[in-house]
């Protein structure tokens, strides 16, 4: 864990709430991203925020710095975001049911808002060229690469979170640089291109 | 192009390269037009998913911060309030009585002199005029008023109050007889003594390291090792670093090898720690006798005497509680093997004992770690000289007793 990270933390703990609104600042863009793959609307992200930093102040005195304070806010944010999804699930159609009972298996469904049609509508055109191209990722994959790029989270981190070696860490996302780019190379060649992309 | 250079084009996208990594993408850059191209588009996916970064609503810092928990109120500290009202209240009295006193005796003196008269004796008399003179003319208002003449023809006794009437002298009245106790020598026989409970009290070991050069004190030490399943040492130097060291040294010369933790020596020597502790569970009470003897004897031929005293007793439940927060794990010091019995001689062991007796005994582990102050013990996890020394203990044998050593300066710690 970082200096400046074990201070607010330390200045929490003695009642600086002031120093808890620096940590929300310093962290809230990243986990906001994170929560917004991992839920439905922006409000929602910006509830699961919330109540993560809430539960994290609660829950201070027993986090012991064996982890990075991002990925412990991170995991954090991650269960508020399943017990959100769990309280806002809705029940399940009979059709749903009878299929179950006749013993037909539906087919598993990637969930996640890369695949889902009606969020796609709402983005520019570029955003769904590279929402597409992250769907068609394998789920590690694109886990790896998001969490970099997006959240902005450091090799040990992703490894922290997903428990998985730095080195694999390090080769999917190679792997996954790599395969997106085959994918966006079909689709690139009638993009503009941008202004402050490099040569 | 060949896998590890895709690794570390794509690795340089991550940012997350060594110095010598750095240095060979420089070089594949330079060399390759192929590697070029691709970093560069590597490069534009890496800040087109950059792009994707949302930013979260303006006040969610605000909103989480209003919904914080309140903090309690701090209790109000009644005790020291009313505490200090009293102490203002005892100022003021104390002043309002100093200046109570001062003024009556200043009306007093003032009334005395400044009136220029000295109080007549019951005959009128000044006794003596030459204190008059050197006396200031009375110049205060405050006077006191002349004692009235007693007139010659009367007795002072007359002038006196009437003396109160005289209460008649009362009788002293006997106390009633003590009430007679039971007669010890008529008395009936008292009736039988139940049988007592036993009551074993231990006294712990306690010699001077130095006592342990005579036989005498060395057996004693034995027997009271040889009496408990697990023990506790108390070793007082008055060096700490030295007596480490001599321990240190008198272990190996008797076949212990103590796998000293680096931070707990680091912080000896920068004398952050007041004791330490030292954990050995193969050492059979013969052994840590010999090991006490061995510092002893060191400690004889050293220039200055080190170690202080020793004190051994019975590990208690506090001092299993204790070890097993400094080496991160149940110690469990009063177990034992499931098995102690001795197994029946068979054919091939007497050659076993002679190979194992010929061949070099491995020394046998101990541990050192920081005892005192807890806040600075070495977490379990931290500590690489634990981890080997957990590595090593293996079975406890039945034969062996779990020994705690706690090497402390001679006051304290």
């Amino acid at each position: 864990m970082n200096d400046d990270d074990r201070r607010l933390i330390a200045e929490c703990l003695h009642g600086n709430r002031d120093a808890f609104g620096q940590l929300i600042t310093r962290y809230q863009s990243r986990l906001y991203n994170a929560a917004l793959r991992l839920v439905d609307t922006p409000d929602d992200a910006a509830d699961v925020v919330q109540d993560a930093f809430l539960n994290a102040f609660q829950s201070l005195r027993s986090f012991k710095g064996d982890s990075e304070f991002f990925t412990w806010m991170y995991r954090i944010a991650f269960n508020v975001a399943v017990s959100q999804k769990r309280r806002k699930k809705p029940t399940s159609s009979l059709n749903a049911m009878e299929l179950g009972r006749n013993g037909l298996s539906r087919e598993p469904v990637d969930a996640s808002d890369y695949v889902k049609p009606g969020v796609a509508l709402e983005r520019s055109e570029e955003e769904r060229r590279l929402y597409a191209a992250l769907g068609r990722l394998s789920a590690e994959h694109r886990d790896v690469l998001v969490m970099k790029e997006i959240d902005g989270l450091k090799y040990e981190e992703i490894a922290d979170v997903l428990k998985i070696p730095i080195g694999t860490v390090r080769s999917r996302l190679n792997r996954a640089r790599l395969e997106l780019r085959e994918l966006l190379e079909p689709l690139d060649e009638n993009r503009p291109p941008l202004i402050d992309e490099p040569e | 192009m060949r896998d590890d250079l895709l690794h570390l084009l794509t690795a340089a996208i991550d940012g997350e390269l060594s110095a010598a990594e750095l240095a060979s993408v420089h070089r594949l850059l330079c060399e390759s037009e192929e590697a070029r191209s691709l970093f560069a588009r590597l490069q534009s996916d890496s800040i087109r998913l950059k792009a994707l970064r949302k930013a979260p609503p303006a006040n969610l810092a605000e909103r989480v911060l209003a919904r914080l928990p309140q903090p309690e109120p701090a209790p109000v500290r009644v005790r020291r309030e009313r505490s200090r009202g009293w102490l203002v209240v005892g100022l003021a009295a104390s002043v309002l009585l100093a200046v109570g006193v001062g003024s009556f005796l200043r009306s007093n003196r003032t009334g005395s002199v400044a009136s220029g008269e000295f109080p007549t004796t019951a005959r009128g008399t000044i006794p003596d005029p030459s204190i008059v003179a050197v006396l200031p003319k009375a110049s205060s208002t405050v006077a006191i008023p002349p004692a009235p003449a007693i007139p010659p023809d009367r007795n002072v006794a007359e002038l006196l109050p009437p003396a109160p009437p005289e209460t008649p002298n009362r009788i002293e009245e006997i106390p009633p007889p003590r009430p007679k106790g039971v007669d010890v020598f008529v008395a009936p026989p008292l009736k039988p003594i139940p049988p007592l409970d036993r009551l074993i009290v231990r006294v712990p070991f306690l010699t001077a390291v130095s006592d342990l050069e005579r036989e005498d004190t060395r057996q004693q030490l034995l027997d009271e090792l040889t009496r408990e399943p697990a023990i506790r040492i108390d070793l007082f130097a008055k060096d700490q670093a030295r007596g480490i060291e001599m321990f240190q040294s008198a272990a190996k010369a008797t076949g212990i090898a103590v796998h000293a933790d680096a931070l707990t020596l680091d912080r000896v020597k920068k004398k952050q720690s007041t004791a330490v502790l030292v954990y050995a569970e193969s050492l059979a009470a013969a052994d840590i006798r010999d090991l006490m003897v061995k510092i002893s004897t060191d400690d004889a031929n050293s220039k200055q005497r080190v170690f202080d005293s020793l004190h051994a007793t019975a590990a208690l439940p506090a001092d299993q509680a204790a070890l097993k927060d400094v080496i991160g794990s149940d110690p469990g010091l009063w177990k034992r093997p499931a098995n102690a019995e001795p197994k029946p001689i068979s054919a091939g062991t007497g050659d076993e004992l002679t190979k194992s007796l010929t061949a070099k005994t491995a020394d046998k582990p101990a541990v050192l770690l920081t005892f005192t102050p807890a806040a600075s013990r070495t977490h379990p996890a931290m500590s690489k000289e634990l981890k080997e020394y957990l590595a090593k203990r293996g079975d406890r044998k039945a034969s062996a007793v779990p020994v705690l050593i706690v090497i402390r300066p001679p006051q304290g710690g």
